[in-house]
């Protein structure tokens, strides 16, 4: 009798773990792969959950594999997709998946503007980062640099920490500038840096520590992480770089559809959500994000947005460039 | 043992070597097959040999470190008569509560700016109970009347010369790789300490590249690296018999007025861990942070739990099949469960997402139970070692006994052998649990949608997440786990063996 109560008691204990395990729930949910940092992200994930009723299951990107953890992942499983939808923190990356066929169109509400809209369909753009030159206020004096070419002079030298180009959004700030510069100025500029003994740092938030903790002048990183510093009151100086060249990298959001996920209407029904003014707000006001709807707010604690000239960027000449790029910054990095 | 059973056991163990060879054999593999060219130049290339050799110096500095941290405090906790010496025993096992990167997190602003003295030290703060357990086992195993023999007839330093020393080899030998292997694949403490490792250097050729073919094959030096170490370290185990022999309680030198600063060194090693670390983190947690860092990580803290409780059966499963068949006389080779030990998470990942996330497999991929297979597949050795040396003690006339009397193989096993071995596998499960709450690396590469774990959750929120929110993080991680670490503390307290 003990034998078989015994016996049942262990079948049902490895039932119930095993269901736990590997169940497919009955209740409709959207698969959500972001790139977005998850304390920014989570927050609307929950929001649209409580308002469509659809469970959100995400998985988020970690701080050193930025940008790039997830987008491995998504082609891994290209043949037997887990995801639905693709939050992208960058535009570039979704172009390398749409490239690698792991996308499908989707459809984007009429109010986005058209240079954020993939003339395919594949991706939609809204709220995003802009890249800064950030440096503390209290150690700082004038002149404050323009750009990254005043890195490359001797008195400058050692000042400028810059994260590993091989990631997140300094390989597509390091490509817009090869784009609007040409190869060989752009190539120039980044030998002449390393010349100069940039100190490189494992992510744009290593880039800013590295300024408040004293170890450089000056970081190169995106306005979110300067944005969560200035709210923790930290003497933190930004500037707008290259507004005498270039101009300064926008970096918008990107959303994506994966093709063949499971969860067609849910995923088309998340997106819609993200590509709402209510969802820029949030992302303004929770990690300083541009919004890019019409009538959006700037974001507190940033110079006037207005003043600022932005690059002209076209996504597709700078997705190519990535590419392009990869083994002189492979070279580059000495990885 | 009957034929039957044995045959079933068989036929469980080449279950659990395919379990984690075919999803290896399959990506490596077949990478190979596809890439092979690009070992070549990889083997060619100037950075891999660089990135290499930065890792075994990171593997032999951690362990060296370790193993400094470890011995005073293993040979004064174990054989003095120290104040406070069971309190000092159990507080050593506790940095098993703190995976390296949260010590790294909680040590951070007090780190040496160098990355080479960083991240080794901090790798021994966190692996430190490793070398220490080897080594109170060690010093526990020495026949006593030997030593009191040679004490007597030769005075105590070539007693320790000539037997002690001798005696402890093996043991230290066998911390020192263990702790190397582990050193040597640690991706989460090189990364957030700006050391070049190979594992990162493994990271950035796959993020940058998208390549995962080409991932695998960069992973390939390490495997080599970490095969060739790992043949060594069998060898070597199998012949000395560490693990083998059972403890005694060995007795315990008087130190005199020496005693109250060897406990004083006991405490300083103990405060730079686990105790600095955790107090660092209490410091910089604030109440907004821990507000919502405790209504954040409840899901998380589940779904960690929920991965262990079936990763615990599967471990439970594998280590009682494997100790049954040493038990009935099979030769069965620790190699494997040691591989699957010292292999990066990530690595042993990579081999099982690209066999499982397949058209037509069973659903295993995007579930829970791969991760918790994977972490069975990485720890069973505990729950085995446990069970092997909770066997072993039991004596075959009970089983020949039931055999006559008419019982079956199963009942024999249920009704006679694991309730008499519930301490040893409790304590291996105990250990099983820890190590699987703290791993990092394969949880992040498999960790199924929805699925984040706590540690996991604090490594997502190490991106922008106010500092005080990331401390009361870790903080409720290192609180899951310490529990956990004390039942340990206290299962092997009055332990005849080494776990």
């Amino acid at each position: 009798m003990g034998t078989v109560t015994s016996r049942r008691r262990l079948v049902g204990v490895l039932s119930v773990l095993l269901l736990a395990a590997s169940c497919t729930p009955t209740r409709r949910e959207v698969v959500v792969y972001t790139s977005v940092d998850q304390v920014f992200s989570e927050p609307v994930l929950r929001e649209f959950e409580q308002a469509s009723g659809i469970r959100v299951r995400a998985v988020y990107d970690t701080e050193e594999a930025k940008s790039t953890g997830v987008v491995n992942r998504l082609i891994a499983e290209s043949e037997n997709p887990q995801a639905d939808v693709f939050w992208s923190g960058d535009v570039f990356r979704v172009l390398v998946l749409k490239r690698k066929g792991v996308l499908t169109p989707h459809q984007a509400p009429p109010g986005v503007p058209s240079r954020l809209r993939d003339p395919e369909g594949f991706w939609t753009g809204f709220s995003g980062r802009a890249r800064v030159l950030v440096f503390d206020r209290d150690r700082t004096r004038e002149p404050l640099p323009r750009g990254l070419g005043d890195f490359t002079a001797p008195d400058r030298r050692g000042e400028l920490a810059l994260a590993n180009p091989l990631f997140g959004t300094t390989t597509v700030h390091v490509a817009a500038l090869f784009v609007a510069l040409g190869e060989e100025a752009g190539a120039k500029l980044f030998d002449a840096l390393r010349e100069n003994g940039v100190r490189l740092v494992a992510s744009n938030s290593e880039s800013l520590k590295s300024v408040l903790g004293g170890q450089s002048s000056f970081g190169l990183t995106d306005t979110d992480d300067a944005f969560v510093a200035l709210q923790d009151g930290r003497p933190l100086g930004l500037l707008f770089p290259d507004q005498d060249g270039p101009g300064t990298l926008f970096v918008p959001n990107a959303l994506a559809r994966i093709a063949k996920g499971p969860n067609p209407s849910e995923a088309q029904r998340l997106i819609d959500y993200l590509l709402t003014p209510e969802v820029e707000e949030s992302l303004r006001q929770s990690a300083g994000q541009i919004p890019t709807l019409p009538g959006g707010k700037e974001p507190e604690g940033f110079p006037p947005l207005s003043g600022i000239r932005f690059m002209d960027v076209d996504y597709a000449s700078v997705a190519r460039m990535v590419e392009e790029i990869r083994p002189y910054l492979q070279r580059w990095t000495g990885m | 043992m009957r034929s039957r059973l044995k045959a079933a056991l068989l036929v469980a163990a080449v279950l659990y070597a395919a379990a984690g060879l075919i999803p290896l054999g399959w990506s490596f593999g077949g990478a190979v097959l596809l890439r092979y060219r690009d070992l070549f130049e990889l083997a060619a290339t100037k950075s891999t040999w660089v990135a290499l050799a930065r890792s075994a110096s990171l593997g032999g500095l951690s362990a060296l470190g370790a193993l400094a941290l470890a011995a005073p405090l293993a040979f004064l906790t174990g054989r003095t008569a120290i104040p406070a010496r069971g309190a000092l025993s159990a507080a050593a096992l506790m940095p098993l509560a703190l995976p390296a990167y949260v010590v790294a997190l909680g040590l951070g602003p007090w780190l040496p700016s160098s990355p080479w003295v960083a991240a080794p030290l901090v790798m021994a703060l966190s692996l430190y109970p490793i070398p220490y357990l080897f080594l109170r086992a060690g010093l526990a195993s020495l026949d006593p009347s030997l030593e009191e023999a040679g004490l007597l007839a030769r005075g105590l330093w070539p007693t320790v010369r000539h037997l002690t020393w001798p005696h402890l080899v093996p043991w230290t030998a066998a911390a020192l790789a263990l702790v190397f292997l582990l050193g040597l694949g640690e991706l989460g403490v090189p990364t957030l300490l700006g050391f070049r490792a190979y594992s990162g250097l493994i990271l950035i050729r796959f993020a940058a590249t998208y390549d995962a073919a080409g991932a695998t094959i960069a992973a390939l030096p390490l495997l080599l690296f970490v095969l060739a170490l790992f043949g060594i370290e069998a060898r070597w185990l199998r012949k000395s018999g560490v693990f083998a022999g059972r403890l005694r309680n060995p007795r315990l030198l008087d130190l005199g007025r020496a005693r109250i600063p060897a406990a004083a060194l006991c405490l300083s090693i103990l405060a730079a861990s686990p105790a600095l670390p955790v107090v660092a983190m209490a410091v910089r947690a604030d109440r907004v942070g821990f507000e919502r860092a405790l209504a954040t990580a409840g899901r998380p803290a589940a779904n960690g739990f929920l991965v262990a409780a079936i990763g615990v059966v599967l471990a439970l499963v594998i280590g009682l099949v494997l100790a049954l068949l040493t038990r009935g006389g099979a030769r069965v080779h620790r190699g494997l469960p040691l591989l699957y030990f010292v292999l990066p998470g990530a690595v042993v990942g990579i081999g099982l997402i690209g066999f499982w996330n397949q058209p037509g497999l069973p659903p295993l991929y995007g579930s829970a139970g791969l991760l918790a297979l994977a972490l069975a597949l990485r720890y069973a050795i505990l729950v085995e070692l446990a069970a092997e040396a909770g066997l072993r003690d039991l004596p075959s006339s009970q089983e020949e006994a039931a055999r006559l009397a008419g019982r079956s193989e199963l009942a024999i096993l249920r009704r006679i052998l694991v309730p008499q071995i519930r301490r040893p596998l409790l304590l291996g499960v105990t250990a099983f649990v820890l190590l699987a709450l703290r791993d990092l690396d394969t949880v992040v590469t498999l960790y199924p949608p929805g699925g984040e774990t706590l540690l996991v959750r604090l490594y997502t929120a190490l991106a922008n997440s106010p500092q005080g929110f990331q401390s009361s993080l870790a903080l409720l991680q290192v609180g899951l786990a310490l529990p956990i670490a004390a039942a340990l503390a206290v299962l092997s307290r009055k332990s005849p063996w080494l776990l």
